[in-house]
């Protein structure tokens, strides 16, 4: 597999920015940058706070 | 909590994520790559409802029911967290790996990633503004 990708790029024309939004490779393109921005968008910077949470309710010592 | 525990949970965090990294290997043995997204994805959304439910009951400071909401609120936190690695962070990968032509998967990836830096700096400034105690704008709702 990874012998013919590269000879693929070998022989094969360079590729073109634009071909990224034409055809069937405008769906990957979107696929790709849609699945890339649900990693942002499902709130994981919040939800890695936890421990920040934590301490703000334990504060006082009770924790620990 | 002093400064030393909350080091200890949050080192925990990670573990905990590494471990349900290490499992979702094994979930990828009986379950494809589509399945895991689409069920992780929904289950999470289910998880971070409630967390907003949890956010936002209003409630009198002190009380008992204001240390129950809190500590909602951290619990689903931290499961959203580790099950986000046991489900759709890894799968997530395997499909933008997968999805481009090959002649156009060096391109494809790398605006997939500029997309996401792109938004990924509003989601910081919005991230510190809701977890700031001292700002007003979303204090009340996230924090109490």
């Amino acid at each position: 597999m990874m012998r013919r990708v590269v000879e693929l790029e070998k022989s094969d024309k360079e590729p073109n920015h634009l071909e990224l939004f034409k055809g069937t490779d405008l769906y990957r393109t979107l696929i790709v940058c849609g699945v890339y921005l649900a990693q942002n968008l499902t709130g994981n910077l919040i939800a890695n706070q936890a421990v920040y949470f934590f301490e703000r309710e334990f504060s006082s010592s009770l924790f620990l | 909590m002093s400064t030393n525990s909350a080091f200890a949970l949050g080192l925990i965090t990670s573990a905990l994520q590494m471990i349900f990294v290490m499992l979702s290997w094994i979930l990828t043995t009986y379950l494809g790559r589509r399945t895991i997204y689409l069920w992780g994805s929904g289950f999470n959304t289910i998880l971070l409802v409630a967390l907003g439910v949890a956010a936002s009951i209003p409630v009198t400071k002190g009380t008992p029911a204001a240390t129950a909401a809190s500590l909602a609120q951290a619990s689903l936190g931290l499961i959203i967290s580790v099950l986000f690695t046991l489900g759709p962070a890894p799968a997530s990968w395997v499909i933008i790996g997968e999805t481009s032509a090959i002649r156009l998967r060096p391109l494809t990836t790398g605006i997939g990633r500029a997309s996401y830096y792109i938004v990924e700096i509003p989601c910081i400034f919005l991230g510190s503004y809701m977890l700031n105690p001292t700002v007003g704008l979303f204090s009340l709702r996230v924090l109490r």
